[in-house]
């Protein structure tokens, strides 16, 4: 390898690596800078791209010209250009790292203006000479060393701004600026090695061969810590750089090796398939980024798969926040669920390690922070709003930035589903101390869907079952209105049988005072004691009313027990004493062994009963009305069937006519005359008892006349 | 001697009332059914009847009902512990005068059958009495 313009090796791979550096920094500036156009982070470091790439091919003009006047030309263009970068570096750094120093800058400009000048005149490059083995190199004028200090500074003050800052910095940040510093110093470095030959050090540059890397590190930065967002473009730039490489190196190698019409099939060859091969090794690439993140998201996938399934909205935030805790293990893990009524998110579930800060309750909806959250929709962190602060709206990202700063959190997460914010995630830092990847911001996006979606779920569930509630609430109170009467009647009746128990009382003492003869003592005290008696017993009758009417109407529990059939049924008749007469009904309970227990809920149970014993009551007071001699029955029968319990409650009354029978179900149906005897919601919440939470069924049959069978299937307990 | 017939399945309290007011001179007939109740009405013929609304599982109000058209032969006294609006009406309507609300004392109960007697004799006498002057 030698003889190309007379080059030997070292100056060959000289010329080869500057012309990859200028290459790969005009590429990535170009990229960097049409991302967002508007940053003004972004236009900086284009800027400062631009000038390396100028810069950088200016290098290899100079050193493959072919007369030294040329070379001349070239070199001050290459100090020219070095001018700018040591200035538009600096301008970047002090975007970057948000510090002061526009004076500094101005001043720099100013000096980058003159002695940029200066460059094109003997006072910086007076001529151009072979040197140590390079057939040409600067030699320096009288005011080099002016350029020079100028340079230096500019360049390793803002390194040292950078190194400083780095030590300060925690998280993503102080990864960012660790690849930014150690980038820019091998850039600046191995540029620096240019110097040496020019003061007659024997030094080679051989610094100048991996100045190159600084692109790489960088685009590295930018893939993993986020460094100005551009991720995917980067990887695009690294593949279209690789592949045209190969493409246009092959031929220009022999080119270069003067086999011009070899180089020129192979160009022909290779042209074609530049295209192709950028796009087989993008998809590559693209697989290869999103690998990690694949084996996260199967990891999500079957938690979140199951997440659907919880109804119950504290278990399914309490389950996400495990899922985080295990995958990423943050030193704080909390959910906020939006709470309709209060209009603010309220903390769900949170996990703090390490002694955190305890976190808030409660954050207002009209808090910057959530509309923050909202209008990004996807994961957020810390340190991007904090570069965003300066970036645009200043005064509202800042806001923003402290908001977030009193959760203690490094990244906030939000739940999204038809543009409602469900919820939002507030996640600490790693407990490696790691900062959040690109990865992780994409497996919390994914998480936070499936979450949107099982909060909404649990909540719509929530919402139904509340309203359940509410309707078994109404129920009961129907039920209790309806007993109203009863209840009065019994209650007064008691009060009455003791006015007039103690009325005769008092009157039979009031024969005795007078004439005892009519009325011995002897006489009085039985009289006095069975009186007595029939008011402690009325008294207890009262009480038991009172306390029978208490027991349901207070009655919330909503837990599911064994509970003994024949004693729910014998309760229930009870109940339905206070509203009707059972006297004139004769009742036949009829239980099998095996089927004695049910698992179920009491006081629902009690009312389904109550209301059937209450139908069945009413029609079959009909049904006598019309035929006197039918003797009303109920006949409770239960026998079990595999792991259910088949009840059939049957009467002899008036059964229900056909054209009735398809809307027994629906609510506020009644063939009841009055409003007084029935509100129509009885079968309807019998239903929704039996199925909804018993797991049940219930269906009757019915002959007009004939009287109804009611059959309930409900589980058998477990225990029992 | 006034006859008075109680229509009541609350045996201990009526129990009370009848010795009460038999002690006064008053004859106490019991019923705690509405079918006895028309019954002994029919036969027995008495000056004032005392009706409970709730029978057992019937209504009290079967007990007037039961004379139809003709309506009850005697004045008629609800005395029940829950008197509602649509009960009141209907009895209203079968011709009921007079409603008491369960607990009484049998003094207030005493006071009001006297008035009703009282009444029932006077307005007797003047029907008599007019009958007498206008032939």
């Amino acid at each position: 390898m030698t003889d190309f313009l007379g080059l030997d090796f070292f100056e060959q791979l000289y010329l080869i690596t500057a012309f990859i550096t200028a290459i790969e920094s005009v590429a990535l500036s170009i990229f960097v800078f049409l991302k967002n156009t508007g940053s003004r982070l972004h236009r900086s470091y284009g800027l400062f791209g631009i000038c390396v790439g100028l810069w950088s091919v200016s290098l290899v003009c100079c050193h493959l010209s072919l007369d030294l006047q040329q070379a001349l030309l070239w070199n001050r263009l290459v100090h020219f250009f070095s001018v700018f970068i040591a200035i538009s570096f600096y301008n970047f750094i002090l975007i970057l790292l948000q510090c002061r120093g526009r004076k500094v800058l101005n001043v720099g400009i100013m000096m980058a203006v003159i002695i940029g000048g200066f460059c094109f005149t003997p006072y910086i490059i007076s001529h151009m000479s072979a040197r140590f083995g390079f057939r040409i190199w600067p030699s320096i004028g009288s005011l080099y060393l002016v350029y020079l200090t100028f340079f230096s500074f500019y360049s390793y003050y803002s390194l040292f701004l950078v190194f400083r800052r780095f030590e300060q910095e925690s998280g993503i940040k102080k990864e960012q600026l660790r690849y930014i510093f150690i980038a820019l110093f091998i850039g600046f470095v191995g540029g620096s090695t240019n110097f040496a030959y020019s003061f007659d050090l024997p030094i080679p540059p051989v610094g100048n061969l991996f100045v190159f890397l600084y692109v790489l590190i960088l685009a590295y930065a930018i893939v993993r810590y986020r460094l100005m967002d551009i991720r995917v473009a980067v990887a695009s730039t690294v593949i279209l750089f690789l592949v045209y490489a190969f493409v246009m190196g092959v031929p220009f190698y022999f080119f270069y090796k003067q086999q011009y019409l070899m180089s020129l099939l192979l160009m022909a060859f290779f042209a074609p398939f530049g295209p192709f091969l950028y796009l087989f090794f993008q998809r590559r690439a693209n697989a290869a980024l999103l690998k990690v993140q694949r084996r996260y998201q199967q990891t999500l996938i079957q938690a979140s798969s199951g997440m659907g399934h919880i109804k119950d909205l504290r278990k399914l935030v309490k389950l996400i926040v495990r899922i985080i805790m295990r995958a990423l293990k943050p030193d704080l893990c909390a959910i906020y669920v939006y709470n309709k009524e209060a209009e603010a998110y309220d903390l769900g579930a949170n996990l703090l390690k390490n002694n955190a800060m305890p976190l808030l309750e409660s954050v207002h909806a009209d808090a910057k922070v959530v509309e923050y959250m909202f209008n990004e929709g996807k994961p957020i962190l810390l340190d991007e709003i904090k570069i965003r602060a300066v970036d645009k709206n200043r005064v509202a990202a800042s806001a923003v930035a402290l908001e977030v700063a009193g959760f203690n959190a490094a990244m906030l997460v939000p739940s999204i589903i038809d543009g409602r914010m469900v919820a939002f995630m507030v996640l600490g830092d790693k407990l490696s101390g790691a900062p959040y990847t690109a990865d992780d911001i994409n497996v919390f996006t994914i998480l936070a869907n499936q979450a949107a979606l099982a909060i909404e779920n649990a909540q719509f569930y929530d919402e139904v079952k509340r309203s359940h509630e509410q309707l078994y609430q109404a129920e009961k109170l129907a039920i209790i209105g309806t007993m109203a009467d009863g209840l009065a009647h019994q209650i007064n009746n008691r009060f009455n049988t003791l006015s007039f128990i103690i009325d005769d009382l008092l009157d039979s003492i009031k024969v005795f005072q007078r004439d005892p003869a009519k009325l011995s003592v002897e006489q009085l005290i039985p009289v006095l004691e069975l009186g007595f008696k029939s008011m402690i017993g009325n008294v207890i009758q009262g009480g038991a009313v009172v306390q029978g009417l208490l027991n349901y109407a207070r009655h919330t529990q909503t837990e599911k027990r064994a509970i003994d059939l024949r004693e729910l049924i014998e309760d229930s008749l009870q109940m339905v004493a206070l509203k009707i007469r059972l006297s004139d009904i004769k009742v036949q309970i009829d239980i099998a062994q095996d089927a004695e227990v049910v698992h179920g809920n009491a006081v629902q149970l009690q009312e389904v009963f109550f209301n059937i014993v209450d139908n069945a009551h009413y029609s079959m007071t009909e049904k006598k009305d019309s035929d006197p001699t039918v003797i009303p029955t109920i006949i409770f029968h239960a026998k079990r069937e595999m792991d259910t319990i088949l009840l059939t409650i049957t009467d002899n009354g008036m059964g229900i006519k056909l054209q009735d029978q398809k809307k027994l179900f629906t609510p506020f149906f009644t063939t009841k005359a009055s409003s007084r005897k029935g509100n129509g919601l009885g079968l309807f919440v019998m239903q929704k008892i039996i199925q909804y939470d018993h797991g049940g069924k219930i269906s009757f049959q019915s002959e007009y006349t004939k009287g109804v069978e009611i059959r309930i299937v409900l589980p058998v307990s477990k225990s029992g | 001697m006034p006859r008075i017939i109680v229509i009541d399945d609350e045996k201990e309290a009526v129990e009370a009332l009848k010795r009460f007011f038999e002690r006064r001179g008053m004859e106490i007939i019991l019923a705690d059914n509405v079918d006895d109740g028309v019954r002994l009405i029919r036969e027995k013929k008495p000056d004032l009847v005392l009706l409970d609304l709730f029978l057992d599982g019937q209504s009290g109000l079967s007990v007037l009902r039961a004379f139809g058209h003709a309506r009850c032969p005697c004045p008629v006294t609800i005395l029940s512990g829950s008197i509602g609006d649509v009960d009141m009406d209907q009895a209203k309507g079968l011709g009921v005068e007079d409603f008491l609300l369960k607990p009484v004392s049998l003094e207030a109960l005493k006071r009001h059958i006297l008035k009703k007697l009282f009444i029932e004799e006077r307005m007797e006498k003047n029907i008599s009495h007019s009958k007498g002057e206008v032939p």
